[in-house]
Parts: C-alpha cells; sequence; structure tokens
C-alpha cells in the first residue's frame, strides 16, 4: 500500500465544497424572507404530506419565492443549485416552526385555518404562527417483554401568545417552544426534542422524519427512525405491535420451514448457499466484538440463509454479510439500551461540540458489556426478526445487484462513469490515461456499499442519511460513490495506475470526521439535486 | 507519488483462482506483504496488489489480481483474465471438493485467458496435515495430466509461497524470452523497441508508456 498525504483541510478552498458546508450551517436559510417562507410552507404543507413525498412541489415553491422577492437578494443563489436542497431547506428553527404551526393545522383549527392560510397576510402568518400546540406525551414501556409495548396517550393544548410580543421573524423560537417540555428532555438537544416529538405522535410524518433524520439520526432513536424508514414499522402507532407481531411470526414460519426443508430435501443451490455462508459469516471481520459472538453470528446465519430460500434469483451472494452489519448494530443497540435503561442514564448529555448523531456516538464496544448477552437470549428471537425485515428491505430495491452478472451494479458502475465524467472530469481523464476501469474499484463499493470502504461509524452516518433517500441505496449511493472519488480527487490525480488501484481498494479510513462525513454527504446531495429531477430518471439526466 | 519499486524488466500479469476458502487472498497477503489472517474478509469481486521479484539477474514485477471464488462473481472475475500471462489455480488439500472444483477453474481459464497462459496449481493449507484430504501424489497426478506446474503451499506457516510465486514468474519470463528470440512475430510476447519487455493489457499499456514518457 503505497503512502498517500491526505489533507483534509483542503476542502475549505473549494466553491462547491464551501456550498455544500453551508447546507449544515445553522441560520443559514433565514435569509430576511423568512415569513415569507413560513407562509409558503402553508400553502404547500398539503403537497408535502400526500402528493408531493418528495418535497418537489416544497422546493419548487422556495425556489420560485427566492426568485419573486429579492428582498436583502443573496449571493446565495450564485453557489446554490437552482433547487434549494430538501434536507438543508430549512433550519431546526424553521422546521420546529413548521411543527407547531402544522399541529394548529391538523388538529385544532382544521380545514378552516388551512383555508385561511391560503390567502393569508403577513399578519395573518404572525398570528397564527404565535399560537402552540403542545403536546404532553407519556410512555409507557413494558419492560419485561422485550416487546415494543407504547402507549402513548396525548394531551394537546393550545397556547395563545401574546402577538404583540412575538411579532417578526423571531416570534417562535426554539427556546420558547421548549419551555413546556419535561425536564427529562430538557437535556437533550434541540434535534432531539423535534425527534422525540415527532415520534411521539399518533401518526408519524414520514416527509418531517426524513428532513430530519437526514442530519444523523441520535444514537437514542436510531433504531427507530430505521425501522420506520425502512417500512418495518408502520407509521401508525397503533398498527405497531399488531404489524411486528406478525412479521415477527412470518419469520418464525419462514425460518422453520427453510430450515426443516433443507434437513429434507435440500436442493443443491441450497446446499452450496448454506455452506457459503457458514464460511463467510465468521469471516465478518470487524473491530466490533459483537460480531464475533457466537449467538450472533448464528443469528447472521439464519438470517442471510432464509433470505436466500425466499429470494432464489439473487441466493447468497458475498458481501451481504457486510450489509447485515449496521442494522444487527443499530437494531442490538437498541436493545440493549431499552433493557438497561434501568440503570443507565436513558439520555447522555449532548456537549457542544458533537450531536448525538456524531459519528464519534458509535461505540466500539461501550454499548455493550458482553457478559449481559444472556440476559438478551428473549430478545434476541424477536431482534433476529425485526433485523431479517429491515435487512429484506434495504436489499429489495437492488436486488438486480446480485442476480446473475449483477446487472445491477454493473449499471450503476455506468452512472457513476458518466457522472463522473460530467462532475469531475479531470479526474475522469486521469483515470482514462492511466487505464483504470471504474469496476476495478468501484464493483466492492457497489457491493457490499462501502461498508469495507468506510469506517463502521461513518457507514452509521451514512445510512442515517441514505434511508431517507428515495432510492437511496439504489440511487443516492451513485452520487456517494461520485462524492468519495471528489474528496480525494488531488490524491488521486497525481496517482499511477497501480497506486490508484491499491489507494481506491484501501481507502484511508483515519481521515474521517464529522466534518468530512457532512462534506461527503452533501457534495453527494448537490449532484443529486443537480442531476435528477421528479421528471426523470438518474440514467437520463447525466 | 514516488514509487519504490518503479524499476523493473518486465511486468506480468497473475490471476489467483480456485473456490471459495481455500486461501488465495493469504497466498497473495503473505507474498507481497508477508501477512497472514486467520479471518480475513472474503474477497469481493477481485483484488489487486503487486509485488517484484528477482529471477535470473532479472527484475520482474508481478501485478496480481486475486479473484474471488463465488460462483456468482465468476462473470466480473474472468474479465480479469485478458491480458493474464500467468494464473495460480489454488486447492484447499483438507477440502476435497476444493480439489474437485480445479476441473472447472481450468475450463474457465480455457474459456476466457489468454492460451498461451502459464499455469501452476497449488495445494493450500499444507499445515493441516491432520486433516488432508487430497494427498501430494493425486495433486501431482493431476498437475502432470493437464500439463500444470505443482506446488503445495501454507500461506499460514509460510511454507514454499514466494516459491510458488517466483517459480511461474520464472517460467513466464523464460517463455517470454525464449519467444522473444524464436518468434519476433508473436504478438502477445513481442518485447517493445528498445524498453523492456511489458506483457499487460493493451488497454492499460498506454497508461504505462505515459507513464514512461512523464517519469
Amino acid at each position: 500500500m503505497s503512502s498517500t498525504n491526505v489533507d483534509s483541510s483542503r476542502f475549505e478552498d473549494e466553491n462547491l465544497s464551501v456550498a455544500s458546508l453551508i447546507f449544515y450551517e445553522p441560520g443559514f436559510w433565514e435569509f430576511p424572507q423568512r415569513k415569507f417562507m413560513s407562509l409558503h410552507l402553508h400553502k404547500v404543507e398539503g403537497d408535502l404530506a400526500g402528493e408531493d413525498p418528495y418535497g418537489f412541489v416544497l422546493a419548487d415553491s422556495l425556489a420560485k419565492m427566492s426568485g419573486a422577492d429579492n428582498v436583502g437578494s443573496t449571493s446565495y443563489e450564485d453557489i446554490l443549485p437552482k433547487v434549494p436542497p430538501r434536507a438543508a431547506r430549512l433550519s431546526f428553527e424553521e422546521y420546529n416552526r413548521t411543527f407547531s404551526l402544522n399541529k394548529v393545522v391538523d388538529r385544532q383549527v382544521g380545514e378552516e385555518v388551512k383555508r385561511q392560510l391560503q390567502d393569508a397576510t403577513d399578519t395573518r402568518v404572525a398570528e397564527q404562527s404565535n399560537r402552540i400546540i403542545h403536546n404532553n406525551c407519556r410512555e409507557e414501556r413494558s419492560n419485561d417483554s422485550g416487546s415494543f409495548d407504547t402507549n402513548i396517550e396525548s394531551s394537546m393544548t393550545v397556547t395563545e401568545l401574546d402577538s404583540d410580543e412575538k411579532q417578526g421573524s423571531d416570534s417562535l423560537d426554539c427556546a420558547l417552544y421548549e419551555t413546556d417540555i419535561p425536564r427529562e428532555v430538557e437535556r437533550l438537544s434541540p434535534e432531539c426534542c423535534r425527534l422525540k416529538e415527532l415520534l411521539q405522535q399518533s401518526v408519524i410524518n414520514l416527509e418531517r422524519l426524513k428532513q430530519l433524520a437526514w442530519h444523523g439520526s441520535p444514537k437514542d432513536y436510531r433504531g427507530t427512525i430505521w425501522k420506520i424508514l425502512l417500512g418495518y414499522w408502520p407509521i401508525v402507532n397503533l398498527r405497531r405491535n399488531e404489524v411486528v407481531k406478525r412479521k415477527r411470526e412470518d419469520y418464525r414460519v419462514s425460518l422453520s420451514r427453510a430450515f426443516s426443508q433443507s434437513r429434507k430435501s435440500e436442493t443443491e443451490q441450497e446446499r452450496l448457499v448454506w455452506r457459503q455462508i457458514t464460511l463467510d459469516v465468521p469471516r465478518i471481520c470487524s473491530d466490533y466484538n459483537l460480531f464475533r459472538l457466537p449467538a450472533l453470528q448464528e443469528l447472521l446465519k439464519r438470517i442471510l440463509f432464509v433470505w436466500s430460500v425466499r429470494h432464489p434469483a439473487c441466493g447468497y451472494v458475498q458481501g451481504m454479510n457486510d450489509i447485515l452489519m449496521p442494522l444487527v448494530y443499530v437494531l442490538f443497540s437498541e436493545v440493549y439500551q431499552t433493557r438497561t435503561s434501568t440503570f443507565r442514564p436513558t439520555f447522555t448529555v449532548e456537549t457542544e461540540s458533537f450531536s448525538s448523531a456524531s459519528i464519534q456516538y458509535v461505540e466500539k464496544d461501550g454499548v455493550l458489556n458482553l457478559e449481559d448477552i444472556d440476559e438478551l437470549n428473549t430478545a434476541l428471537d424477536d431482534l433476529e426478526a425485526d433485523v431479517y425485515w429491515c435487512f429484506s428491505s434495504v436489499l429489495e430495491s437492488i436486488q438486480d445487484f446480485y442476480t446473475f452478472a449483477q446487472p445491477g451494479i454493473q449499471r450503476r458502475i455506468q452512472l457513476l462513469e458518466r457522472l463522473l465524467g460530467r462532475v469531475c472530469p479531470n479526474l475522469y481523464g486521469h483515470f482514462q490515461r492511466q487505464g483504470v476501469e471504474l469496476v476495478q474499484f468501484a464493483f466492492r463499493w457497489f457491493n457490499c456499499l462501502l461498508i469495507r470502504e468506510l469506517p463502521f461509524p461513518v457507514v452509521i452516518r451514512l445510512w442515517d442519511s441514505v434511508l431517507c433517500e428515495e432510492d437511496g441505496f439504489g440511487s443516492f449511493y451513485v452520487f456517494i460513490c461520485a462524492s468519495l472519488l471528489h474528496f480525494f480527487e488531488k490524491d488521486l490525480i497525481r496517482m499511477e495506475f497501480q497506486d490508484l488501484i491499491l489507494f481506491l481498494q484501501n481507502i484511508p479510513k483515519d481521515i474521517w470526521t464529522d466534518s468530512n462525513v457532512k462534506i461527503l454527504l452533501s457534495q453527494a446531495y448537490l449532484w443529486r439535486e443537480i442531476f435528477i429531477s421528479s421528471k426523470s430518471s438518474l440514467a437520463d439526466r447525466i | 507519488m514516488a514509487r519504490s519499486d518503479d524499476e523493473y524488466d518486465y511486468l506480468f500479469k497473475i490471476v489467483l483462482i480456485g473456490d471459495s476458502g481455500v486461501g488465495k487472498s493469504n497466498l497473495l497477503s503473505r507474498f507481497t506483504r508477508n501477512e497472514f489472517n486467520l479471518e480475513s474478509k472474503s474477497t469481493i469481486g477481485v483484488e489487486f496488489a503487486t509485488k517484484s521479484v528477482q529471477t535470473e539477474g532479472k527484475t520482474i514485477k508481478a501485478q496480481i489480481w486475486d479473484t474471488a471464488g463465488q460462483e456468482r462473481y465468476r462473470a466480473i472475475t474472468s474479465a480479469y483474465y485478458r491480458g493474464a500471462v500467468g494464473a495460480l489455480l489454488v486447492y484447499d488439500i483438507s477440502k476435497k471438493e476444493s480439489f474437485i472444483g480445479v476441473e472447472k477453474w481450468l475450463k474457465e481459464l480455457r474459456d476466457h485467458a489468454d492460451s498461451n497462459i502459464v499455469i501452476m496449481l497449488v495445494g493450500n493449507k499444507s499445515d493441516l496435515k491432520h486433516l488432508r484430504a487430497v494427498s501430494t501424489e493425486e495433486g501431482k497426478e493431476f498437475a502432470e495430466k493437464h500439463s500444470l506446474s505443482f506446488i503445495e503451499t501454507s500461506a499460514l506457516d509460510a511454507t514454499n509461497v514466494e516459491q510458488a510465486f517466483t517459480q511461474l514468474l520464472t517460467e513466464i519470463y523464460r517463455i517470454v524470452h525464449k519467444k522473444a528470440l524464436t518468434n519476433e512475430k508473436n504478438p502477445s510476447f513481442k518485447p517493445a523497441l528498445g524498453e523492456s519487455v511489458v506483457v499487460r493489457d493493451p488497454a492499460e499499456d498506454k497508461g504505462t508508456h505515459k507513464k514512461k514518457c512523464c517519469s
């Protein structure tokens, strides 16, 4: 392996990267026409929740709005893509405002207010926005069963605030909103508060969840959020127990069928699959001791085998075991935390520098006291089913990655090549001159979804965002891969064939910080916004 | 970027093939980095490494492509046989099944690789004496029947690993050298004018020449 000096700070000088960084700066979106924005948000609210699940109408409206009102016209437009990025289009403060308002709109005032809002003036918006509705939620978790029994009682109150005091753009501050939040929650970061609020709704607004979680799921909610985003947990809270129970039962039936069949009349393919799985699972190479636990390895083998029996066109392909790792880690940590919450603080105190979505919080074994694994035995069966369904959901959209000749991966590599030609023409030309073909390294990137390339905490953080994306694994990953190449462009451009391949097959892992991950993600985001619109597919646009 | 092993007389592309779990990646890491890992990850698609060796007064640089053993990857890995001048076909002496699989791998090479490719049959994991399922004689016999070279290795205790690679590279060198002397018209092994012989994929030659111009 050749040595390479990676200068991680150099990105600050580049326009694109600066632009992408700015998306993450709190307050960036607080430009002067803020109050118009909140008005606008209400207008598109219906679309956002229903017919416009990806927020394109919202995005378009915002774009038009900032075009029409040139109040304090900004230089932002110069560096922004023509449509503000979905995930970054609102600061948390803005989200917060929308939440409060929506509660009023949706539940209390209903259609009447909605109608009023459509032709609302500034003043009206200000008045409306000064109503805060607050949700007091009590959560009762049954501690003995390890299931996800959650009884949520919601009581709502509308708080009328003095409208004189609250005129203007700062009328609804996060701080104000938080006044009534229970003491326990006060120690949480604002993001956590909002997520907690959101997750306790009787019907979870998936779009808002995606907007929030795109910036990274706090570790305490990650398991829940992933399960919802993966479609395993229904967004209607009341249906959750029933659905999860049915799915777990379904898995158990599949499990017993797969194994009883294979004992009696296993096909040649199934025999080979099982042999390959038993060969590969112990080879999962990880610093995380969790994956070395014999009980857990057996669990992984069963999940992989059941999946391959149920998806004979794909079967089992080496590398699928890698894809299980983030899911197992996140769901396992969650079960463990629930079990131990009696003697561990439920919520960690946030430090200023890191949110709990930080990659610093993906602990190696701190979350797991391995001697306690026996206590988890009953929970393990349920966990196995949960992981199976989440795994199944991840692979759902990318099954063609693993069918014969792996056409899905080939196609993604072609797309990546075209994208690279557009966004990094110098690097692309360099690859061509050196005779480097993308398949020589990018094949594994797609096959294992970058799990081999990036440190585990970075993968977890990456998935936080990818899961919020439409077809995240099938299409957003192409942009992430391009972003990864762009990230190292200055190093790569100086290398020759051999060093290029060696570097790209062994990407340095020690350079990743939260801000570098953000650069990686936001660059991918930016390109996705440029190259994909609601009307055209990835292939058409690049 | 400076390359320490930039000086070489010949560059040979080698592929490592064989069933999953026979120890291909560990043979490679033992040869190139003198490392062995009992829990090495499964290879996905194709992985790459290089090393230079000295033989008969010449420096030969081996560009080695380590392929995934699983059937599903065959479509992608077979693309790498193109331009390869040597192959190490590996089986596990403690797994009969992997020895039976050798036949299938030979067919793969015949279908996709250059007909001049030099093949060495490697019985790996020779340290597992108590678990031996394929005798040395069986291996030798098979190799003779199909005109392959043969060696038994252990990536774990490093027995014969260096020898296996060096022997294969030397064999290729001799053939190339002989051919270069006797048949200058053979396009696959024709030496470049006034330069050292580089045997590699034509697609990559562009890169090589470019490099030589620049450096």
